[in-house]
């Protein structure tokens, strides 16, 4: 007879995104509750009964209300599923606190909190060794009680924790929230659950890393998945299964644009990033290269102002994009008069000025560029 | 644009059809009082081109006539490049417009108009009528009566007008119509941001609109997330106080705490029962073991009496014995030490005699001495004594022999003023007197008898006072009687003097006047030689402390001395008194005797000294033994009585045997004692109550505490539940969130504005410079009018065409405020001339109308201003409206004259 549960972690219920708009946090963030919908639907597919979230279920320790009920009600709603939450260090777990609240008190019957560390069977001969975390950063390893609990011969030992395995085989115990890789081994667990990596990670064959649910940041890889976990009665090593979940694709591109070709191509990329969904795309574009005035009206309009549009986020880093006014650029205003002579003057310090001064020249210019160019269509 | 002709009817003060006529090319001059309404004609002028024929402004109403309320009618014929047009207008009641032009048509009402603006680029008035900016460059041209002076204002029309004029001259230095657009864009946007005031200038930026929400909106934000912060902090403060309480509240309601202390307490309670009991019986213990040795103490103090007693008793007796030893000792001693010292008093004694008797003979010898000296002061006295004597004898004769003559100093001195008298009549009467001279032959003198007289010699003369009988013997007499004026009286006087004087003489013994004198003298000697003896008494027998001045004295004491001496002589035994230097050389030999002796003495003095106080110290010593022997005796006695006495009472067997009875009982009860102070332990009662009550204090305390934070508790989870609900970290996270993109849109607006502002700077820097050099145009015009009228000068305008000054001749700078009316005028009227011909040049219509204007020109400027107004009319049209007819006779030009028109045309409504 085999085991099967789905783990999954960091969900961060109440994450608030900095730099997007509102619109979108408030899409980002439905988008993190609807996952969790999706799990039970996918644990209802594959018949699974437990699904362990190995910590950081919510963004912080004094969220409000609603966001702590949200992920309830869409728990409540899998009657045959049993959640198992463990608090990380997000939502770590102190007396009389999130966890304690009245909502959390009242949550369904089919939510089980791991609150302390000690084992807690969920089936017959299945046990659960958690490592809830009391603090944001723990010292020492937390898991290192599992090695003595004491439990049946054939007993189904799973550990769910949240913290840091960094570097593998060598010795990181002073990392935070540190949990030994071989833990498994030293306690005899069929797996080893761990939450607080937000990309998908197996560590080793009984000990991995589910990720987010729902990437939440352009420097995740591999989130948006869940793992659906196979534990046989021999012993043998679980089969690990990864699902995605996630319904937001994060992208970090870095692209050279010098004129008005690269443009178009860059744009044309942009539009097939995330193939027929590119309002499910959030893109980190860091661009490089010299435009004229010209062009860079043309990257505004097409990129800045074009692709933006059909994506549902776009971050631009132009740090590296300088402006190169040319010739042409400067023809293109007037052949003479005062506008010319103050085109040119403005040129000159943007070349010549230093440092804030030539970045204000710079702008200035590219304004007196795009003002008179929309009074020459007027 | 040239006028040709203005008709008005019923337009303000012209209530018939008035007309202007024959306006020509160059100069025309309308000469006329000011009742003539050539400002009128400026306002007809002014409407009929400008002025909506439609409006009802009040400018429009003012045109007509005050009484009639007429509607006022102007027709205006000016030529352009392309013909002669004609414009009529009638304004308030019926109004029209109709524009006739060189090509035929005929334009009605607004087309008119329109077309009208179009031809002469002015602008559509407004509600209130034409203005300044809707005139454009003609309120530049056209100037009414006092508006002449001053700086010309252009408005941005005009300048408009100027500039484009301007621009096709110098090409296309300005950038055409983005150009000037261009800085106004950027203006408003500025504008949108921040104030007005505050763009292109160095002040701080004031912000405005969404920018300044947005700051706003950033304090605002800021404020909310510090109190959500603080509003965390405090849950974060709740939950710790909480967890606290909650683990105090575990900790003090454990019952395995609670039934230890009560254990404790219960037993420490027994054992503090059990210990003061015993303590009882300790305390009862000591206090017989206390008496016991009380009377120990006794015993021991009786025996160690008795045994004090015969130590006492022996120690005297010996001390007894050693003063009786002592005593006879120094007795011995004592009469030893009289002996000698009796020896050595002896020798004092004899000592002092010697000196007795040596002071005795100096004293005798002092006497001798002292009776020498008397004896030869005696000597002396006697010689002076008779020295005095002798002078005594002489004064007294002296004094016998003066006393006999009367004559004193008074007799003298009266007789001798009596003689003086006496002798000055006589020399009176001799004067007067007659003198007689006689010269007789001696042998016969005697024969000549005066008065009865003989002649005394034979050669004389008398003087005849009296009658003078001169008997001459044998021939007769002869009677001389002198005449002499007061004869008798001075006789008289003369006789009584005489008597006077002799009777004085008499009581003085004196027999004549020179007798007298002799006298005195004689007395005067005697009293000197009185007077010397005296002295010399005086020196010999003068007065002394011992006795009085004079002989006798002295020979008294004289007497009394020698029976002093006689006396002493006596007394001394001696025979004969010895010289002075004898009797003190025996003084001498006396006294060093006398010396001697007491040297003596005090050797002897010194040699019983030693002794006596020997002697003495001896004696107290002695009384002192003695007293010491005494009182050790009686002592003695005393103490062999006391213990007689004692041994009455107990032996010293019996009180041995009591002593050591009371010792035995003393060892007994230190054992008892001993005995139970071994079932004492560690506590002391003390120690054990502090233990009852600290466990008593200790549970009551936990009871309070128990109450106290069940309380604490609840109201920090009351406290919870309220910020719980609160969800602060999510709602801290959004506020950041919401002011990180309200900062983000007010740094995008800051960085805006210094964008906006760079680029304006750059636009307008560059318009100034592109300014400078499409001015010059309009300054060449200038130039050669102003140097006419002041030499060497230039003008200075800025970019808005504004004059801002002059520079005059040796170069230094006026403001243009502050020249004077005439200068200010002369000048604006130039710049005038400078834009008309300008315009023309360039081929836009233009006429100068000036009205009345050069009043404040003066005679020699006037003139310059006519050449320069004559030389601008061959290019540009220039009327000039006076009422100086004779200042302006000299002007030249075309004169105009208004006639009255045709009473059909131009029908008003």
């Amino acid at each position: 007879m085999t085991f099967k549960f789905i783990h999954t972690s960091d969900w961060q219920i109440g994450k608030v995104f900095r730099y997007v708009d509102d619109t979108t946090m408030r899409l980002l963030q439905d988008a993190r509750l609807n996952a969790i919908t999706r799990i039970g639907e996918i644990a209802n597919e594959h018949d699974v009964k437990h699904v362990l979230v190995a910590g950081d279920v919510y963004d912080m320790e004094a969220p409000d209300r609603r966001t702590l009920a949200e992920p309830l009600n869409r728990m409540r709603r899998f009657e045959s599923v049993t959640w198992h939450l463990l608090p990380g260090n997000h939502d770590l777990h102190r007396p009389n606190g999130l966890w304690y609240s009245r909502t959390l008190k009242e949550r369904p019957s089919n939510v089980n909190l791991l609150l302390e560390p000690e084992h807690v069977a969920i089936e017959e001969n299945i046990y659960l060794l958690p490592v809830p975390l009391n603090y944001r950063n723990t010292f020492g390893d937390s898991s290192e009680y599992m090695d003595d609990v004491d439990l049946p011969e054939y007993a189904v030992r799973i550990g769910v924790a949240h913290g840091s395995i960094t570097g593998f085989g060598s010795d990181n115990r002073e990392a935070k929230n540190y949990i030994a890789p071989d833990r498994p081994q030293r306690a005899g667990l069929a797996y080893l659950a761990m939450g607080d990596w937000h990309g998908t990670r197996k560590i080793n064959d009984r000990c991995w890393y589910s990720g987010t649910h729902e990437t939440d940041s352009f420097k995740v890889d591999g989130g948006g998945q869940v793992l659906l976990v196979e534990i046989g009665d021999d012993r043998s090593i679980p089969t690990v299964e990864v699902i995605q979940t996630g319904s937001f694709n994060w992208y970090t591109c870095k692209e050279q644009v010098n004129n008005i070709e690269e443009i178009d191509s860059l744009e044309e990329r942009l539009r097939q990033i995330n193939g027929d969904h590119p309002e499910q795309a959030l893109v980190d574009l860091h661009i490089e290269g010299a435009l004229s005035l010209n062009d860079e009206q043309y990257f505004q309009e097409r990129i800045v102002e074009g692709v933006a549009d059909a994506l549902r986020f776009l971050r631009i880093n132009e740090k590296n994009l300088l402006s190169n006014p040319t010739e042409e650029d400067l023809e293109r205003i007037d052949h003479a008069g005062v506008v010319r002579v103050a085109a040119e003057t403005l040129m000159a310090k943007a070349e010549n000025g230093k440092g804030d001064e030539q970045e204000l020249a710079t702008e200035a210019l590219r304004r007196l560029y795009l003002e008179h160019k929309k009074l020459q269509e007027d | 644009m040239k006028i040709r002709s203005l008709a008005v009817n019923q337009f303000m003060q012209f209530t018939d059809p008035t007309r202007l006529n024959e306006v020509q090319d160059g100069l025309n001059v309308v000469v006329g009082p000011n009742e003539l309404g050539k400002t009128t004609l400026l306002a007809a002028l002014r409407a009929v081109l400008f002025e909506k024929y439609s409006s009802r402004a009040k400018p429009i109403a003012s045109l007509q006539n005050d009484r009639n309320k007429a509607g006022p009618v102007v027709e205006l014929v000016f030529e352009l490049d392309d013909g002669v047009y004609k414009i009529t207008k009638r304004f308030m009641k019926k109004q029209y417009a109709e524009l006739e032009c060189p090509d035929g048509r005929k334009l009605q009402a607004d087309a008119a108009e329109e077309e009208l603006r179009s031809l002469l680029n002015s602008g559509k008035p407004g509600g209130s009528g034409a203005t300044v900016e809707t005139l454009g460059m003609w309120s530049v041209l056209w100037v009414e009566q006092g508006k002449s002076f001053g700086s010309i204002n252009l408005s941005d029309k005009a300048r408009t007008t100027l500039h484009s004029s301007l621009e096709s001259e110098v090409g296309n230095v300005l950038g055409g119509r983005r150009a000037r657009q261009l800085p106004q864009v950027i203006r408003k946007r500025l504008e949108e941001l921040i104030t007005r005031g505050s763009i292109g200038s160095n002040k701080i930026p004031r912000p405005t609109g969404d920018y300044k929400s947005r700051i706003a909106q950033s304090e605002k934000l800021e404020v909310e997330l510090n109190e959500l912060h603080e509003r965390r902090r405090f849950l974060s403060e709740v939950l710790d106080n909480l967890e606290s309480a909650e683990n105090r509240n575990k900790i003090l309601s454990s019952t395995e705490v609670e039934q230890k202390d009560k254990k404790e307490l219960a037993d420490a309670k027994a054992r503090h029962s059990e210990l003061a009991k015993l303590e009882a019986n300790l305390e009862a213990a000591a206090s017989e073991l206390e008496s016991r040795k009380n009377r120990l103490l006794l015993a021991e103090r009786d025996l160690r009496e008795r045994t004090e007693l015969k130590n006492s008793i022996e120690t005297t007796g010996k001390s007894v014995k050693r003063n009786t030893e002592a005593l006879s000792e120094i007795e011995q001693q004592e009469q030893e030490m009289s002996a000698r010292v009796e020896e050595l008093r002896v020798a004092v004694r004899e000592a002092e005699g010697t000196v007795f008797a040596a002071d005795e003979d100096v004293a005798q010898k002092r006497r001798v001495v002292a009776l020498a000296r008397r004896d030869s002061d005696l000597q002396a006295m006697r010689n002076r004594h008779e020295k005095a004597l002798d002078a005594e004898k002489r004064k007294r004769e002296a004094q016998q022999k003066a006393d006999v003559i009367l004559i004193d100093d008074n007799s003298i001195q009266a007789i001798r003023t009596m003689a003086k008298e006496h002798e000055e009549i006589s020399n009176k009467l001799h004067a007067v007197a007659t003198q007689i001279d006689f010269d007789i032959e001696p042998d016969r003198f005697s024969e000549i008898k005066v008065d009865e007289q003989t002649l005394i010699k034979a050669k004389s003369s008398i003087k005849a006072i009296d009658s003078t009988v001169i008997e001459i013997a044998d021939y007769g007499k002869i009677t001389v009687d002198p005449a002499i004026m007061d004869r008798e009286e001075l006789l008289h006087q003369q006789q009584t003097i005489h008597a006077e004087l002799e009777n004085t003489l008499e009581s003085v013994h004196a027999k004549n006047l020179s007798h007298s004198e002799t006298l005195y003298e004689e007395r005067k000697n005697l009293l000197q030689v009185v007077e010397i003896a005296r002295k010399e008494v005086n020196l010999y027998a003068p007065a002394t402390n011992e006795y009085e001045a004079g002989a006798q004295s002295l020979g008294d004491y004289i007497n009394s001395q020698s029976k002093i001496i006689s006396r002493e002589m006596n007394d001394l035994d001696l025979s004969e008194v010895p010289t002075q230097s004898e009797a003190e050389d025996a003084l001498n030999i006396a006294e060093g005797k006398f010396n001697e002796a007491r040297q003596m003495l005090a050797i002897k003095n010194a040699e019983l000294t030693g002794p006596v106080e020997t002697y003495e110290r001896t004696k107290g010593e002695l009384a002192e033994i003695r007293a010491q022997f005494k009182s050790d005796q009686e002592i003695l006695e005393a103490l062999q009585a006391q213990l007689q006495k004692a041994v009455e009472v107990h032996t010293e067997e019996k009180l041995a045997q009591i002593f050591s009875d009371a010792q035995l009982k003393v060892t007994k009860q230190e054992a008892i004692e001993k005995s139970m102070l071994m079932q004492r332990s560690d506590d002391t009662l003390e120690s054990l109550e502090v233990r009852i009550d600290r466990l008593e204090r200790g549970i009551e305390d936990r009871r309070k505490s128990l109450a106290r934070l069940g309380a604490e508790i609840a109201g920090f989870r009351s406290r919870l539940e309220e910020l719980e609900g609160a969800g602060l970290d999510e709602a801290i996270a959004k506020k950041k969130l919401e002011f990180e993109h309200n900062e983000q849109a007010r740094q995008r607006y800051e960085r805006e504005i210094r964008v906006l502002n760079l680029l304006l700077e750059t636009l307008e820097e560059a318009e100034r410079d592109a300014k400078e050099r499409y001015l010059s145009p309009v300054v060449n015009k200038l130039t050669p009018y102003l140097r006419l009228l002041f030499p060497g000068s230039n003008i200075e305008f800025d970019e808005n065409l504004r004059i801002t000054g002059v520079v005059r001749e040796k170069g230094y700078q006026e403001d243009f405020e502050r020249l004077s009316m005439g200068t200010q005028e002369q000048i604006a009227v130039l710049v005038r001339l400078a834009f008309g011909e300008l315009l023309v040049e360039k081929g836009h219509p233009a006429t100068i109308v000036l009205d009345d204007a050069l009043v404040f020109s003066d005679d020699q400027r006037i003139s310059s201003m006519f050449d320069i107004l004559n030389q601008v009319a061959r290019n540009v049209q220039v009327v000039v409206l006076t009422c100086r007819e004779q200042l302006f006779s000299s002007l030249g030009g075309h004169q105009l004259h208004l006639t009255t028109g045709n009473p059909d045309e131009l029908t008003s409504a």
